[in-house]
């Protein structure tokens, strides 16, 4: 990315267009800052890591509503949402109340805990199913997507309808025991 | 039931697309049997995160960049080893290149006199790299990030303001005194005075990762102010303490002794 700083609106268009050049310029510019609210609150840096990942998404999907805006610079909310996030991670590993200062509380103020457990959640959901191959990827997105089996199996090149269906069953079995088995997957469905 | 049988009833039961009589049942083995209600949950949430396409396309974006961040990361830590390695290698190389450097530095010390400590000042003095190892207690995060942040882009003098302020508002605060004292050495005019006070409060307190580090920017400070005792007992204190700062402190004894 150019060194050329860039505006609050600058950084949010970015997200929205999921422009990888912002991406990867927000990784190096401010992952080191969110490694160290993280360690400095008890966390490692792989949380810290899981961290910055749901901020980027939640903020990109925030940054979808029109009515959508920043009152601080990009900094300043990026590190209050990964804050947020971080606070509701441990409020649930420590099983106590982690109290967010005023500053961060005001930007934050939409983000209920249930809203920031819904997108870890998901967050999870959607990295195990990165994590299939390409193909399966590809079979259950059609099949969700509303794909017919004759138009799964011919843009699959596959040999039958009994066979498409088998492998779509196959995909999604690997999908859910890679979502069972993660360990953060009993604590996000536990109420 | 079989496996695939069940996953296809879920996504029936999911699609709308059960009978009226075969929803009635599924309804009611829901109620009863409560691994397959949470099956439901599941797969309704699985269905969920697949149909939005855009969200997932853009976390594959971020694995994507994450990925890329870490290995160009990764990449120049190797690269730092493949320069120890070639340097290993080129050990005699080295050799030959110090006998013509001291050959030259010898020459020189015969044409040119020694160098002014101001010389001296501005051959050693570079500003402290942040690194990813930044630690420590913070009261005001938010201030904080931001004071590093304009530091990390060279904006040393609002920088400077906003560390003094920290410091201010925690005088304990080692990380904040350090950076205060960085931002004054790099702000122009360098404020020396402040600095050296700040490096001293962190030599003092002697608990802080900082202590070493500031004790080669106060040999430093000493130096550019004309106290050239002071510098030298400074860099012998970090020689003796096995802090050699890549060399820099045997040279810049050297330099001090001619």
């Amino acid at each position: 990315m150019s060194t050329k700083k860039l505006s609050p609106k600058e950084y949010i268009d970015g997200i929205r267009k999921g422009n990888p050049e912002i991406i990867k310029g927000i990784y190096e510019k401010y992952h080191p800052a969110i490694v160290h609210l993280v360690e400095t609150k008890h966390g490692t840096k792989d949380d810290a890591n899981d961290v910055f990942k749901e901020g980027l998404v939640l903020i990109y999907q925030k940054s979808q509503k029109p009515e959508f805006q920043l009152s601080n610079t990009f900094l300043t909310y990026f590190y209050a949402v990964c804050k947020n996030i971080w606070s509701n991670k441990l409020r649930k590993k420590t099983n106590q109340e982690i109290t967010l200062d005023q500053k961060t509380l005001l930007i934050v103020k939409d983000d209920s805990p249930r809203d920031l457990d819904k997108n870890e959640k998901y967050f999870l959901y959607r990295r195990m199913f990165l994590q299939l191959g390409s193909d399966c990827q590809k079979v259950l997105e059609m099949f969700l997507r509303k794909s017919s089996m004759s138009e799964i199996m011919d843009e699959m090149g596959y040999g039958s309808i009994s066979y498409t269906k088998k492998r779509k069953f196959l995909c999604k079995k690997k999908l859910v025991q890679l979502i069972q088995s993660h360990p953060s997957f009993k604590e996000l469905t536990t109420p | 039931m079989h496996d695939q049988k069940i996953y296809e009833k879920i996504e029936a039961y999911l699609n709308g697309n059960l009978s009226a009589s075969e929803l009635n049942d599924f309804e009611e083995q829901l109620r009863t049997d409560e691994e397959l209600a949470e099956q439901v949950v599941l797969f309704k949430d699985i269905h969920f995160v697949i149909e939005d396409e855009d969200t997932l396309k853009f976390q594959h974006i971020v694995e994507n960049s994450e990925k890329d961040y870490f290995e160009s990361s990764n990449a120049n830590t190797h690269s730092n080893l493949d320069s120890n390695k070639i340097r290993r290698n080129l050990k005699w190389f080295i050799v030959m290149a110090v006998i013509v450097f001291l050959s030259v530095l010898i020459w020189n010390r015969i044409q040119h006199p020694a160098p002014s400590n101001q010389e001296l000042f501005a051959l050693y003095f570079e500003p402290f790299v942040i690194n990813d190892d930044l630690r420590g207690p913070t009261k005001d995060e938010n201030q904080f990030i931001k004071a590093i942040d304009l530091y990390q882009e060279g904006r040393f003098d609002q920088a400077s303001a906003m560390f003094n302020t920290l410091t201010e508002q925690d005088h304990s605060n080692m990380i904040y005194a350090f950076y205060l004292a960085n931002s004054t050495l790099n702000q122009t005019p360098r404020d020396f005075d402040l600095a050296k006070k700040q490096y001293e409060k962190i030599i003092t307190e002697g608990k802080s990762i900082y202590v070493s580090d500031s004790k080669w920017y106060l040999s430093l400070i000493a130096l550019v102010q004309g106290n050239k005792n002071l510098a030298r007992s400074i860099l012998l204190e970090l020689q003796k303490q096995g802090h050699h700062k890549n060399g820099k402190v045997q040279n810049l004894l050297d330099q001090l002794k001619e």
